[in-house]
Order: C-alpha cells, then structure tokens, then sequence
C-alpha cells in the first residue's frame, strides 16, 4: 500500500460540520457481476447527494428510511455492477449542496457474501466469541464482519481430509484500521496455523490449509492489538483460489505496456502478464494488477512513473557491475540471500546527486533497502537504509515513527568520474520478492511535497487551510506553495515555507499551509481538482519546482504504539490508499455562521524586533451566530521562536464567546527574514461546533536596515585624510538612528563614525591615517549598531552583521624624500 | 613484610569436625607441619587437629600447648609463631592427650625485609577500610582522594598515592612524618577516623614501605597466584562448637604467606555459622552455610555444615522414585536430616496442577483422581502427563518467561508485545528445546513484528544492557557491578565486561515499517566496544572457556558466535543456570539460590543434585518438559509442608515441602474457579484468564499488583512479590474482587443455590472447589452450625467460599 509518513494534524479542523461525512458501507462489498443494495451511512448524506465513484456500476437512489434518526444518515441505492467489474477496492463518495465527503472503499469479490451474525443490527454480543458459539460458514465464502475492541470472532468450517482452503483477511487493504490477525484451530481448540501479516497483503493475513483430517476447524479473527477502530471491518474470504504473493518489476513507465511476473505464494511456477499503463489517467500513481484468471485475491499495487525505465541485465558473476544511466529507474532485485547489486554511474566532480531506493515501502517488495555509494578506490562516500533515520520533527508529529526506503544526497569529489552504487538487503536476505526501484538524479538538493488530506471542502465565502508536509533532502531554502486548476471561484493564500538554518535541517520535515477561499457566488457543486506545487531557490539559483502528492483517502488508525519516544509520539499511522482517480478534489460547503476578520492587513512588514497588535472581531452572518468559543492565531513557522504571538486582551473577562480581541505579535532582533504565514481560527466544540478561519496574514521580518560594503576601497596617504562612502537602505518601517563606526583599522588610521537618518541612502566615514601609519593593504569592519523599539515601548539595542571593508594606506611622500 | 611458609601440607579431605576439648584423641595433626620463617615480623598461625577413636576430627587449635625446643621460636599472645633468630628448631604440640611435631626454619632476620606495594601495602589498605565502597574506594573517592573498590586496580591505586598532591602523601626525608601514615594513625584529622594504631604491625609495614622508596612490587611475583583455605570444609556435630580457620596465599614464586589477618572473612549465613576477627568459626544453630574467604582479587567459599547434636537419629529408607531423590537423600543422611513424607494424592494434584498449569484442579478432576485406584506413582505419572498436555500450560509457562523476557507494551508497544508473547507461547506450545529457544532469542534480526524473538533487544536497546541481561538471565551470572570495578565477589574483571559487551556492540536498531516496530540489524559502523578507562577497543572473549567455543568473528557478526558458545552443552553455565532455575519453580527455592547469582562464592546447597540435573537436562536435548517431569515425578517434589525433630530447621535441603504463596495471577484464576466466575478486563477478550494476560498492563493497578504481580522492569525473579502485605490483606477482606466474584450471579454460589443441593453438598462442592479437598468431620459441622445460625443459605454459602478462601490453604500452594 502506498505510503506516507504523515498524518493529518488540522484535517479535522477544516473539516466542515455540515459537510456530508460517510461512516459505515452496508455491505462493504459484493461479489462480481451482482446487483446489490447500497446502503452509504454517515451524517449530513442530503438525499439528492451525487455519488462520485470508480466502481464500474450504476447507482440509482432509493428511498431513505423514514424513521427520525435516520435524516441524513442513510442514503440507499440500487447497485447495478457491471459484469466485467474486475476484482479491487473502489473509492465511493458523495457530494452534496454542503460539500464532499470522504472516502470509503467498496470492495468487489470473486465469491459469494456473507455478513457476521453478530455484525447485525440487534445481534448480541461476543455471540460468536467462542469455539462453542462459532459462526458456520461454508466455503467459498467472503464474511463481512467487525471488530469491536478485544474481540475474537469464531468461524466454523466443516472440512475433508486433503480438502484444500485459503483462509484470507482484507481488512487494511480495504480500508479498515483492523489489523486482522488469523488463527486456525482444530476441533479440539488446538491452534494449527497463524498469520499475522502475510508475505504481499501488508497487515492482513491469509492462511493456506490442506486438511490433515475430516472435521470441524475454527478460523478466528481479531486485531492484533485488540484496539477499538471506527472503521472496524474485515472480510474473511474461504475459498480455494490460487494467489501470489509477490510481483516484479514493481513498477513501469506510464503509457506503456509492461511485462510482469508473479510468484510465489500458491504458484508452483511465477506467471507472466502484461501490465497495461497506456490508458491511465494523468494522475495515477498506481495500478492494480492481478494474477490472470485468478481473481481470489485483492491486486497488487504496480506503481506508475513519468520516467525511463529499465531491468536489471542478468549478472555473469555476483560482482559483475551494470551501468546505472541518470534519471531513469533501475528495476532490480536481490536474488539470494548476501547478493549485493553493483551498479556504476558516471559522475563529474562538483555535481549534486540523489539516489533513491523504492521498495518496502511500496508493500510490494520485503527488501529493507540499503544503498552505498564508493569512489573508484573503494572510498565508501555514503550509504542510507543502514542506520536510523535523521531526527524528524513536523511531519511525524502525531505519528509513530516509521522507516522510509532510502535515499542519499551527495556532492561528487573531486577528481571522481565514476562512482559504485550499491544495492543489498539490510538483513542480508534475497529472494524472488526482493525487488526494488533504483533511481540516479542529477541535480541540487531536493525536497518532496506531501499533501495531508485526501480533499476540501471551502466553506463558502469562507478559508480553509490545506496542509502539505515538506520533505526536505537537501534543500534548507524557503519554499512557496500555490495552488493550479482552482479556476477564478478561489483565492489561494499562505504557503510561505521558511528556509531552515540549522545544520541538522539537511533531511527535516516541515508543515507548509496554504489556504483557499471561495469567492462570494463560487459555485457550489463544481467540483475541482487542483494540484499543489512547491517552488524554492537553491544558493546559486536553482529553481526546484515540485508537485505534491495526493493521498487518496485515509483512514485514522486510533490507539497508541504504546511507545513514548523522545519526542513523546506515540499515535499509529493511519492507513493512507493513494490517489484513486482525482488530484485534490475541492468542493464548496455550507457558508459558516460568521467570519472572523482582522483588522491587519493581508501582509505585515516587521523590523525585526518589532511587533504588531493584531485586533480581531467576530462577525455573524445570520442573527442567531454565537460568538467563538475560542479564538487562536497558528504560526506556520519552523521555530514558534521567530515570531511569538500572545493573548493581549478580550472584551469579556473570560476569553471564551468573545466577539473581539486582540493578540500581540512579536519577533525578536534575531528572528531570520523571512516570510512567515499567521492563520486565525476560531472554535467552537458546541452544538454549534465550527471551524472558522481567516486568510492567512504573511509576516514578512525584515531587517531594518542594510549597509553595503564601500563603492571602493579606502585610500589613505600616510598623514592624510580620506572619506569612505557606501550605500545605505533602510526600511520605511525602521525609523531609529544608525551609527556606523570602523573596527580593526591598523595602527594610526581613524575614521570617525557616521551618524544616519532617516532619509539618508548613503553613508560617510571621514578618516584619517597619522604619518607614521605603516603603508600597506589593510582589511577592516563596519560594524553598524542601532536601536529597535518593541510593542512593549521599550527600546532594546539591534545590531546587524558587520561588513568588509579595505584601507589602502600609501608612503608620506614628504616623509620619504626628507629620507 | 615479605614472608613465606614453606608448607608440605598434606590435607586429608575428610572434614574436621569440632568436638568439646575435654575429649580424648587418638592422634594429632599440626597444619603445616613445618614453617619457615623469613622475617621478624613475621606471624604464623598452625591448625591443630585430632583423630577421636571414631574417626572424627576436632580442632584443638585453641587449647594445644606449644613447647618450643630452644628459643628460637616462641608463641605470641595472639597464639601466633613468631621468630627470634636464625635458626632450626622444632616445637612440641600436645593437646587433648596426643602430641605432634612441628619443623620450624628460621632465616636470616637481620636482613630488612623486602616490603611491595603489591604484596605488602594494597592488603593493608583493603584490611584496614581505605578501599572500601563507604571509604575512598567509593565511585567518587572521598575528601578528593579515589582508591579502586577493595584494590582490584593496584596500578591505579599506587598512582593515586604517588601523584595524587603532587605526590605529597610521602615523606622521604623522614618517612614517619608521611602524610600516609599520619592520616590513619589520626596524627593529622581523618574523616575515617583512627584505621591503625601507631607502631602497630600495619604501620611498621607502611613505615619499611616508604623508607624503601616505595617500590610497586613484580606484578609476576607479588600478585597472589592462588588463594588456599583451611580446612577445605567445616563440619560441626553441633553448634556451639568454633573452627578455627587459616588462609594463605600462594605466590608464583612458590612462596606462601599465612593472611589469615589480613584476609577478608565473612559467613553467608551467620545465624548458622558465625566468623570472629581472629578467623575462628562458631556453630550457632543446626545447618548449612557458607565462608567467603577473598584476598587480594582471589576468594575460596568453604562450606560449613552444623549438624543436628541430638541423639537417635536414625535414617528411614522412603521411597526414592528417581536419581534426584537419591542425590538429596544421600545429602540428607550426612547430614542427619530425616525427610518428610509425600503428600496425599489431593494435595499432590493441587500442588503439581498449581505449578504445572498455574491452576487448581476442579473438585471434578480431584474426585476422579483420588477415587483413581491406580498405584500411587503412576496414578501422578499420568496425571503429570495430562497436565502437561494442557493448553493451560503452556499459558501458565508463557507467563513465567514473559516475565523474565519483560514482554510488556511499555517496552514494545501493543503489537509487538502480542508478537512477542505469541512466540514464547508458541515455542512452548512445540516444546522447542531451550537451547534452540535462546539461541532463535540472541540471534534474531529483523522486523519485531515478523520475527518476534528481536523483541529482545528492543527492550535492551544497548549493549551494556543486552550482555548484562543475557549473561544473568541464561548464564545466571550477575555482571552489572563490573562494569565498572572488577567483582568484589568473583572472579570476574572489569575487562571481560566489556570484552563481553562488545559482542552485542552491532546491534542496532532502527524504525521499521509499520507503526510501533523496529527492524534490529547488525550495525556495518560504529559498533565497536571501548574501555571506558583506556579508550581503546575492546575485543570480544568468551566469559569462560568451554570446549568446540566457536572462533570470534572481528566483524559485526560475532553475536552469532557468542550464542554458539553460550548454548553450548559444553557451557558450565548455561545448562546449569536453568536446570537451577526451573528447579526452584517447583520447589520454592533454586540449588543456588538466588538463581540468577550463580558464583563460586554462592556455592549450591546440592552440588551433585544440580550436577545431576543439568546433565539429564543435556542429555535430553534441553527438553525442559523433561526436566520438570523429573523434579515433579519425584519424592522430594511431593513430600509434605509439616516437618520433624531432624528436618525442621532445613530450608535449603529439601527435606520436605515448603509453602508459597500463590502468585498473583495463580490467586486470580484460583478464586475464579473457587467463586465460578472471571473478571472481565478492556485490554484483553472475555474470558481470558489472569494467567493468559500477554503484560502487566492489563488490570493495571488492581488486585493482580497488589498480589506482587511484576512490572517486568527487570529479568530478575526477584521482582514477582510472593510477600505477605497489609493492602493483600485488606483486598482479601474487604476488596471487589474476591466480594464480586463470590457474589457473581452466575458464580458457583448462585448455582449451587440455585441447583438446589443439600447443605452437605455444597459444603463439600465449596471445599473442593476452593482447597481442592473434601473437608473433615469437623469441618462439616462447622459449615452446618454456622448454617444453622442465620437464615439465608445463599449468605451462609457465601460467607462460607468467602472465608475459605480467605484461609492460608487457599491462598498457598502447599
């Protein structure tokens, strides 16, 4: 499954409350080529609501039951499937007046469905939690059932002597949190066979049994946490089918057709077939491919790229190395156990280059990658995948830490026109299902972009905030996210990324926000796709323009991994599908109860030092809006250090319900310049609960002031008197005096300090070289100093980095002929 | 003082018993029979022992006359030899009626003596309390002076003297003005006070120290080679009767020194055998303890055994029904300890079902059992086949071993504590041989969560912590003090902790795929050990030496090796370590207890039994169910808790059954089967029992931990409470769980009730279902009286259950 180190922080937030959410398919699948009725649950599911799905079927609306819970909660449709509806899981969603909902995954199969009793409405509980009270089915067999907390749930099978039966949970895969765990008892309660998480079907499990006996036997399922999920289904398919367990290549280039060959897993012999990438969508990161005519299992996902690709050549020796051509992906595998792949790539000093392994983390290869790079004398210059990964701190809030496949961002050395990159397993395993994704790139550092949910909804005429994560490999300079295909409904804000300045920033995460607001009369059921892009300069110019990835759907994993670590994270990954069709989908939503509105301007420039009273005020829309529960301004910012915003004051003494106030920003005299984004939103937890936000405020901290080094070099003659003249600018915002003086001057040489005010654009320094000054080249400092006056009032001393400067100090002619 | 005994020491090994001094002997030994002295300062003390007509030996060494021929020799108050001039002499013995002969060399005493630092100087500093934990040998030093702890570092120790304030301590121009001796002898103030008097034998050995410039010494000659104790063992008809007892050491030169004096003596067990200054050993009670004689880095562990002095006792052939019984028989008539009786067969279910399956049986599988009128011995053969056959014991075996392996979700997060547990159950479950089962543990790599048994380093994480918990754990040998002085007790140094560590330096650990994993892998970098003192890289080396020891890789996979050799039938700690251990699941203490101590110093109360063991253990291919089948199979696993005249004071020969409280998961379950009913917990599915909780999350805080259940923070035993506390006594009497289970409305109680059975009945049903036995005549008609008095039977069946097992013969496995 495709994978993503990241999890939603405010997706909530942005969600809107009266946007349509769905909960619960009912059933969660069918079997191909059946009709069926579709039952979408959630809430606000407005009857009239336009189903939007992949799933080869027609979907024609029914009646809603009439009972009064039900308003908004069930919608029911006649579910025709088409007859070549190939075997997978398929995005369902709906969208109403008040916006898009989420994504379930329907589920279609090659067998009969069957629903767990206790899963029924009305059944008791733990009915069928023990080998007493077990579940008969009768393979073949797909059981819809759930998973409440520390639940078991018992299924029996008669079965015959040498009878043969796989045993297969879709669950993860099919967008559950469940993390099924499969047993299999004999008739006497004795477990005969466990799967946990079975070789190609990630967390889900599968069991294949050829009988030893006639009889009774037991499948029991249950999470392997025993954790409490919402989405808390599974599917236990019984049926003897024929499957794979793993695929190579992993991937292919879009718009062609790719030889593939499955193996392992009940396959006496691998299997060939053709993947077709030719008639893809622009957007498809990925492609479900099944072993042919064997439809009992989910489809591997084969992953889909823009660039050339290649097969690994068959090795004479196991040190033979094979060319490794720039920008195009190596599919190669690790055979046996301790092979190592050899590769050379063809390198110039200077140049920057990323390797890049795809594999584990594709959940279609058991490679734990490790790639290295030598020089021609076997100098190791870098390795990945062998240590723990770097420290990271944004984008793994909130989410156990999990590794990545590897990737190494070098400079070439000098003198090296080749360079040995090497390929082996961390463990030094091999085997058929080793497989992985070798890419070489040249060029400067890099960074890829993560969007953090799978759509929006714009609330209209109001903001909402879309997060993207920021993985950066190599690349510490600020990026500006922007939004294409929104149309003209849509104002985009924010986006601003500072650059990093520490050193150990080299591979951190950050969060970018960037925001959307309708435009009064946007219409409300276009629905758009929009991409987001992230775009920055390296030191000497290079432009990096990047696209973000779009997770299809995801689904909230609950419960702890139970492990603290330092940085006191401990919550599950949750289980994020990759894009199933669409990019972003944005939809428009409800107009909110109110806005709150800020009286600063969209762009705020402030000397470093300085701060900005920030008034805001609720404003209703309709009489009954209530004033915000709570009101707080969120800095997208690397470092709450550079800009700190606090509470000034409210019209109430509590601060809940207020309809104004104020916060008071800060940065400090060392707060870098750059630009930062300020989000306000206001909360309310109520009946009422809502999400207001306003456009983001761009805070851009600038110096106040700059000195350029001298238009020339300062010449003195012993004895003599000189004056030293540079550019001077100032910010209009910076108003205090600034005193330049000279620092480091050699002996007998003096300049006496310069004074500017506002107003000046150049600075002036007399100076003077006594006659006994020595002659010669001399290098000196303009140290500047100055003032900065807080929001506080107070004044406190600024200082900004001091600059070159050289004094040329020639013989006193005089002097000398008086010698 | 430099001073050698000559000794031709012919030692009997037949143990020298102490009998009253009134009484007359047959013959006279003097040990060593000939002395040589080197110096005038030189002391030596003599054991003196005699031959009843029986046969038996005696110390006479503090009542034997000494008549030297000439005045070469004389005897100091202190009963010490000491010489007066250069010469040859002999010296008459004569006690309790018998005489013997000592040959007596004197050297030329008016040569200085050759005082070392090494041989002269460190003893004196570790005698005297300078290198002590609480003194300057303390990790800090104390007022700014660090000695190493007990001397182990002699090196650092004669640097920290020479240069530590610019060498000040010494005055060489007149040495009795050193600050060394003027500190000590409290001349000057001393936060440790007066350690030697002025003029004393320690202080002139300071004094000839300095004057002689203070040299170091040969570290090939003056460090102790060989440290020798006599006698070898200390047998006593009785107590109230003293031992006296010589140390001396043996230098590579082939000289000896009687250090008596300066040795450290100490008994494991003082209440049984006590140790004055002057090395004498006084009998204080019936029993078995243990001398730790150490000096200078070498220690010897003498036994000391203080037989019953009543008379008539007369051994009772019982039944022996394996090797172990003849091992501990063999023991016990030596020592004039008569065993207790087996059990009946009621009991004998409870007590194996306790400990085999961590279950009492149910009052149907005990009236089966006792009704059974098989023969005795196959009737429990059988029975100890079934339990072993039952899902509940591979459970109950699970749980031990989750302990010692701290299978908790603390360490490895939800997932891969299920993981985990579920491969020690399921290791269990096949009977995977033990050595398999640790070696699968030590060698695993990978995703915890696809090979479960790398859960082990996760809950490490480091080096350090992985060869300390491994070597304690399989080896039973306790390391952690090492790591940073050499063991004050053992043989074990400093540096083979970390010639040890550093086969776990490659060990890595990093994120894995899925949320809470690790993937533990061999680190390619940076994983090699350094000594914290030199800085430099430690190679690995095997603890002990043991035979087919692989060859140690110098790359990151020499753990491979090292497990090699640790699950070794070769390795003599290995094998022995568990044999020991398992041994004291069943009888209430190890051989050597604790169990995870295993050192010369704490000798095993049995040796040839935990010989015995270890190699049946081996022999049978580390089959730990075989193991258990022999220990519960046998006569010394089933005799009963009471005792008699000869056995009651024994606690460590096995003599009969000692009582253990229930632990807290057993207590659980038995009160749910005694009440019929389960708690229900939100961690785990219904109806899982305590004994199947896979951590001690579960039920956190609650009944289970007030009952000592660990908190798997630690592999040491030692962490399970099996105490008695006023909270336990609190929860039995007042607490939910016991109240609630009783009064569960679908409990035994209500059933009974409901059943409508007589009032005998349930008595009897409660009885058996609680104590695992019919209750007595008296018994009924106490349950029938009290019956009469109130007027709810349901109430008069509750209080009932309530106070049976609220009674000890619930509550411990007897």
């Amino acid at each position: 499954m495709w994978r993503v180190n990241i999890l939603v922080l405010l997706f909530s937030l942005t969600l809107s409350a009266a946007s349509p959410e769905l909960t619960e398919l009912e059933p969660r699948g069918a079997e191909r080529g059946r009709s069926l009725t579709l039952t979408l649950v959630g809430t606000n599911l407005a009857e009239g609501a336009q189903v939007l799905s992949t799933l080869p079927a027609t979907f024609t609306p029914l009646t809603p039951p009439k009972d009064q819970m039900s308003g908004g909660r069930k919608l029911p449709f006649l579910v025709e499937l088409k007859a070549d509806a190939a075997v997978g899981a398929y995005p369902i969603r709906v969208q109403t007046p008040d916006g898009l909902s989420n994504i379930l995954l329907f589920t279609v199969g090659a067998f009969p469905e069957v629903q767990e009793e206790e899963a029924k409405p009305g059944a008791r509980e733990n009915s069928n939690d023990s080998i007493e009270t077990a579940q008969r089915i009768d393979p073949p067999v797909t059981v819809n059932g759930t998973l409440d907390g520390p639940d078991r749930d018992y299924y029996r099978i008669q079965a015959k002597r040498g009878e043969r039966l796989i045993l297969e949970v879709e669950a993860r895969r099919a967008g559950s949190a469940i993390d099924p765990v499969l047993t299999l008892l004999d008739s006497s309660g004795a477990q005969i066979m466990r799967s946990e998480d079975a070789p190609g079907l990630g967390v889900d499990s599968r069991i294949d049994i050829t009988f030893p006996r006639n009889g009774d036997y037991y499948a029991v399922v249950h999470d392997a946490r025993f954790s409490k999920q919402k989405q808390n289904f599974y599917r236990l398919k019984a049926a003897a089918f024929n499957y794979a367990d793993g695929i190579f290549p992993l991937g292919g280039k879009r718009g062609e057709k790719v030889d593939v060959e499955f193996f392992g897993g009940s396959l006496k012999t691998p299997v060939q077939a053709t993947a077709d990438l030719s008639k893809l969508c622009p957007s498809a990161e990925v492609m479900p491919v099944s072993v042919p005519g064997e439809p009992g299992s989910l489809p591997f996902l084969f992953v889909v790229g823009d660039l050339p690709e290649k097969i690994e050549p068959s090795r004479q020796t196991p040190d033979d190395v094979v060319p490794l051509a720039a920008s195009t992906v190596m599919n190669g595998r690790i055979f046996k156990a301790g092979e190592v792949d050899r590769y050379n790539l063809a390198v110039s000093p200077g140049e920057h280059w990323q390797l890049e392994l795809s594999a584990r983390a594709l959940g279609t290869s058991r490679l734990d990658g490790v790639i290295s790079v030598y020089d021609e004398h076997g100098k190791k210059l870098g390795s990945a995948g062998d240590k723990p990964p770097k420290e990271d701190v944004f984008s793994l809030l909130s989410a156990g830490r999990t590794s990545s496949d590897p990737w190494l961002d070098l400079t070439v050395p000098s003198g090296a026109k080749e360079l040995l990159v090497t390929v082996e397993d961390l463990l030094g395993r091999g085997g058929p299902g080793f497989g992985y994704r070798l890419l070489a790139r040249k060029q400067p550092a890099d960074f890829k972009l993560t969007v953090l949910q799978p759509f929006v909804n714009v609330p209209a005429e109001g903001t909402v905030s879309v997060e993207v994560s920021v993985d950066r490999r190599g690349f510490i300079w600020p990026i500006q996210l922007s939004l294409s295909g929104l149309g003209d409904d849509y104002i985009v804000g924010g986006g601003h990324i500072p650059g990093e300045w520490k050193d150990d920033a080299y591979s951190i995460s950050r969060r970018g926000v960037i925001t959307i607001t309708a435009k009064p009369g946007a219409k409300a059921k276009k629905l758009v796709e929009a991409s987001i892009w992230g775009e920055g300069k390296t030191e000497d110019g290079s432009i990096v323009r990047r696209k973000a990835e779009c997770p299809g759907m995801i689904t909230e994993v609950a419960g702890g991994t139970g492990i603290i670590d330092a940085e006191g994270r401990e919550n599950q990954r949750p289980f994020v599908a990759p894009s199933l069709g669409l990019q972003l989908p944005i939809g428009i939503a409800k107009v909110e109860s109110g806005a709150i509105e800020s009286e600063a301007p969209r762009t705020l420039r402030l000397v470093q030092g300085t701060g900005y009273p920030l008034k805001w005020s609720f404003k209703p829309r309709n009489p009954e809006a209530r004033p915000p529960e709570t009101v707080t301004v969120d800095v997208v910012s690397p470092s709450a250090a550079e800009i700190s915003v606090r509470r000034a004051k409210t019209d109430k003494k509590e601060e809940k319900y207020a309809e104004k106030g104020e916060f008071s920003l800060m940065t400090t005299t060392h707060s870098a310049p750059e630009k930062y984004d300020l989000l306000m939103y206001a909360e309310s937890k109520d009946e009422m609960a809502e999400a207001l936000l306003t456009q983001p405020i761009t805070v851009e901290v600038v110096q106040g002031y700059t000195i350029s080094s001298p238009k020339s070099s300062l010449t003195l003659k012993a004895g003599g008197k000189a004056e030293l003249v540079g550019a001077f600018h100032r910010e209009p915002e910076f108003a205090s005096p600034v005193s330049i003086h000279a620092e480091y001057l050699p002996a007998h040489v003096t300049c006496r300090p310069a004074e500017l005010r506002p107003g000046t654009n150049e600075y002036q320094l007399s100076c003077e070289a006594e006659a006994v000054a020595k002659p010669g080249e001399y290098e000196f400092q303009l140290v500047p100093s100055s003032t900065v006056v807080g929001l506080d009032k107070r004044e406190t001393p600024y200082k900004i980095a001091p600059v070159a400067a050289k004094v040329i100090v020639s013989g006193n002619q005089t002097a000398q002929a008086a010698k | 003082m430099r001073t050698t005994i000559l000794v031709m020491i012919a030692l009997t090994s037949t143990p020298i018993s102490v009998l009253a001094s009134t009484q007359s002997v047959t013959t006279l030994s003097v040990t060593p029979s000939e002395i040589t002295f080197r110096s005038a300062n030189e002391g030596i003390r003599v054991l003196v022992t005699g031959a009843t007509p029986d046969g038996e030996k005696i110390d006479l060494s503090e009542s034997a006359q000494f008549e030297p021929s000439d005045d070469i020799v004389k005897r100091g108050p202190d009963g010490l030899l000491y010489a007066t001039r250069q010469g040859e002499t002999k010296v008459t013995v004569t006690a309790a009626g018998a005489r013997a002969q000592l040959a007596v060399h004197v050297g030329d005493l008016t040569k200085p003596p050759q005082v070392s630092f090494l041989r002269d100087v460190e003893p004196v500093l570790n005698k005297i309390g300078c290198t002590s934990g609480l003194c300057h040998g303390s990790a800090k030093g104390k007022n700014g002076f660090k000695l190493s702890l007990r001397g182990y570092d002699p090196d650092f120790d004669y640097e920290a003297l020479l240069y530590d304030m610019s060498g000040r301590r010494f005055n060489r121009a007149d040495p009795a003005r050193s600050l060394m001796l003027a500190k000590p002898t409290q001349q000057v103030p001393h936060g440790g006070g007066q350690r030697i008097e002025l003029g004393s034998r320690y202080y002139k050995t300071i004094l000839s120290w300095i004057s002689a410039g203070v040299p170091f010494g040969d570290l090939k000659v003056d460090r102790v080679d060989k440290l020798e104790v006599l006698p070898q063992e200390v047998f006593m008809q009785g107590p109230g009767k003293n031992q006296q007892v010589l140390a001396l050491a043996h230098y590579s030169d082939g000289s000896v020194r009687d250090v008596t004096r300066e040795a450290n003596i100490s008994s494991n067990t003082p209440e049984i055998a006590d140790v004055d200054a002057n090395a004498r050993v006084k009998g204080e009670r019936t029993g078995e303890a243990a001398l730790l004689v150490r000096y200078e880095g070498k220690f010897v562990a003498v036994p000391v055994t203080v037989l019953n002095p009543n008379p008539g006792f007369a051994w009772a052939n019982l039944q022996q029904n394996n090797y172990i019984d003849q091992l501990i028989d063999a023991k016990l008539k030596r020592l004039k300890i008569l065993p207790t009786p087996s059990v009946d067969d009621a009991e004998f279910l409870r007590r194996v079902s306790l400990d085999l399956i961590g279950l009492p049986p149910t009052p149907e599988e005990l009236r089966a059992f006792v009704a059974d009128k098989t023969d005795s011995k196959t009737k429990r053969s059988s029975a100890i086949e079934r339990l072993i056959a039952r899902p509940e014991y591979v459970d109950h075996w699970t749980l031990k071993w989750g302990d010692l392996l701290q299978v908790s979700r603390r360490y490895l997060g939800d997932k891969g504590m299920w993981e985990f547990r579920e491969w020690i159950r399921s290791s269990i479950a096949q009977n995977k041989p033990y050595d398999k089962f640790v070696y699968e543990l030590l060698t695993a790599r990978g995703s915890s969560y696809e090979n479960p048994a790398a859960n082990y380093f996760r809950v490490t994480r480091n080096a350090k912590a992985s060869m300390e918990k491994t070597t304690q754990l399989f080896m039973g040998v306790r390391l952690v003090c090492t790591q940073c002085h050499d063991h004050p007790f053992e043989r074990w140094t400093q540096n083979q902790y970390y010639e040890m560590t550093a086969f776990f330096g490659s060990v890595g650990l990093k994120p894995g795929y899925q949320s809470g994993d690790e993937i533990v892998y061999d680190k390619r970098e940076d994983y090699e050990i350094k000594h914290p003192k030199t800085g430099r890289v430690v190679d690995a080396k095997y603890l002990v030496a043991s035979i087919g020891a692989p060859p140690i890789p110098k790359t990151w996979e020499r753990r491979d090796a090292l497990v090699e050799w640790l699950t070794s039938k070769d390795n003599p700690f290995f094998a022995r370590a568990i044999a020991n251990r398992i041994w004291s699941y069943f009888l209430g203490r190890g051989i050597i207890e604790p169990v995870d101590d295993i050192r010369a110093s704490n000798p095993p109360a049995n040796e040839r039994l935990l010989d015995a063991l270890t190699k049946d253990l081996v022999d049978h291919g580390f089959d730990l169910r075989h193991l258990m089948r022999a220990i519960v199979n046998s006569r010394a696993y089933q005799a009963g808790i009471q005792t008699n005249v000869w056995n009651a004071d024994d606690k460590v020969n096995f003599s009969h059954g000692a009582p253990r409280r229930l632990g807290a998961e057993e207590l659980m379950d038995a009160l749910s089967l005694a009440a019929g009913s389960r708690p229900r917990f939100a961690e785990v599915p219904p109806d899982t029992r305590a004994e199947e909780f896979p951590d001690p999350h579960v039920g956190k805080d609650g009944f289970l931990d007030v009952f000592g259940r660990p908190a798997r923070e630690s592999s040491c035993e030692c962490e399970r409470r099996s105490d008695i506390s006023l909270p336990q006594a609190l929860n039995l009497v007042n607490g939910r769980t016991i109240a609630d289970a009783i009064a569960d409305p679908k409990g035994r109680v209500a059933k009974l009730i409901l059943a409508g059975l007589s009032d005998r009945a349930i008595v009897e049903d409660l009885y058996l279902g609680s104590l695992s036995r019919h209750p007595t005549a008296k018994e009924y008609d106490t349950a029938l009286t009290y019956l009469k008095a109130g007027e709810s039977r349901a109430a008069w069946a509750q209080d009932l259950l309530w106070s049976l097992v609220n009674s000890k013969a619930f509550l411990y496995n007897r």
